[in-house]
């Protein structure tokens, strides 16, 4: 390999590597890279080779870090948007996991797929009225937060969210079911069919209950989660707990009071609204 | 200070004992701990973002004088020197690592 070449493929590296590092730290990059580079070409010429190789992994250092930065500064953890990428992102990278696997890319679009995910299904509409009961006590209908004071478009949105967040957290959970139960079929064989509804029903029944339980800690008018979780009452009133827990919408909205049972406060969840003198202490 | 030094993976733990050893830019670095230079220069930033180390640029007239473009060179913060002492106890072999080599001192 000529010296000529080696410079050539080491200035195409430089650049091709500049333009992954962000745009306002690249030219103090670019200039650090040239000057080592330079000076190991002087005196080092044979480690050259060895001190590029690390040339895109810093480079990428600097984009990964930039995007993390980037997130923390913008990225709003509490907002219903925020929760819906983060689950579209893991059932994607689920999907993209099962695609990449032969044996389950064709399980799960054969015969056996088909028939897996029914009984998937009638695992969740088994397991659905449980989960209900004991965790669907509101759902953002409150007692002082009647229907005719809500917007239509706040109750379809509070709706289209939820809806949205089962599907994808459900999906996710069958898929992640059959790609845990599928090595199992070498040394189980048919009945390895049971471990795909067990795993499900396992699966189902904690990501439903994260549901509703998410629903119910978002702010029924703007879906955002609710924050500064404050208990209300003197402690060990009720047994060793306290009387409630009152939650707060950082945009103002309101304030939602649980109580920790029906006697201990008021007997059911309640949203108090605040009106539009409130939200100066609020951020917009 | 307890939590910069359980940040403080051994690697960069290291590489900060080369800095306060003498050793000042990626190269000399990487020749002095043997790490390799994908893992060396992500650690320099990630020192410099924590406030461990700080880089500084040579001179222009210092690099004209040698015919190069002028160099970055790093040295450890008043933060970073009580992250090694504090890294010393975490990791006490980390000083023989370093190769016992001539100190660069450009």
């Amino acid at each position: 390999m000529s010296d000529a070449y080696f410079l050539r493929q080491l200035n195409l590296l430089l650049r091709f590597a500049s333009a992954v590092v962000p745009a306002q730290e690249r030219a103090a990059w670019r200039q650090e890279w040239t000057a080592e580079l330079t000076f190991v070409l002087r005196v080092h010429p044979a480690e050259a080779g060895p001190l590029a190789a690390g040339m895109l992994q810093d480079a990428l250092w600097l984009r990964a870090d930039h995007a993390r930065r980037w997130c923390v500064a913008t990225a709003d953890h509490r907002s219903p948007s925020t929760c819906l990428i983060a689950l579209s992102t893991l059932f994607v990278v689920t999907l993209a996991t099962s695609m990449l696997q032969t044996r389950v890319r064709h399980a799960i679009f054969s015969q056996w797929g088909y028939g897996a995910f029914c009984c998937f299904l009638a695992m969740v509409v088994l397991s659905l009225p449980s989960t209900f009961v004991t965790r669907a006590s509101h759902m953002g209908d409150y007692e002082a937060f009647s229907c005719q004071e809500q917007s239509g478009r706040a109750r379809t949105t509070r709706w289209l969210f939820l809806v949205s967040k089962m599907v994808l957290t459900l999906l996710t959970s069958f898929l992640l079911s059959v790609e845990f139960t599928r090595p199992f079929v070498a040394y189980l064989g048919v009945r390895a069919d049971w471990l795909v509804l067990i795993g499900g029903l396992a699966m189902n029944i904690p990501a439903l209950n994260w549901v509703l339980l998410d629903q119910k800690s978002r702010c029924p008018e703007c879906m955002r989660s609710l924050l500064s979780s404050a208990r209300i009452g003197p402690p060990s009133r009720s047994f060793l707990a306290w009387n409630g827990i009152e939650e707060t919408c950082d945009r103002g909205h309101g304030l939602l009071h649980l109580p920790e049972w029906e006697t201990s406060w008021f007997r059911t969840a309640r949203w108090l609204t605040l009106d539009a003198s409130w939200h100066e202490l609020f951020r917009p | 200070m307890s939590q910069t030094s359980t940040r403080l993976s051994h690697t960069a733990a290291l590489i900060l004992k080369a800095l306060n050893s003498g050793y000042r830019y990626g190269f000399d670095i990487m020749e002095a701990t043997g790490l390799p230079s994908g893992t060396v220069y992500p650690a320099l930033r990630r020192l410099e973002r924590d406030a461990l180390a700080e880089g500084v640029w040579e001179k222009e007239q210092t690099a004209e004088e040698e015919d190069r473009p002028p160099r970055r060179y790093y040295k450890v913060t008043r933060q970073g020197k009580l992250a090694i002492v504090e890294a010393e106890k975490k990791y006490p072999l980390i000083a023989q690592l370093l190769n016992p080599q001539e100190v660069h001192r450009p």
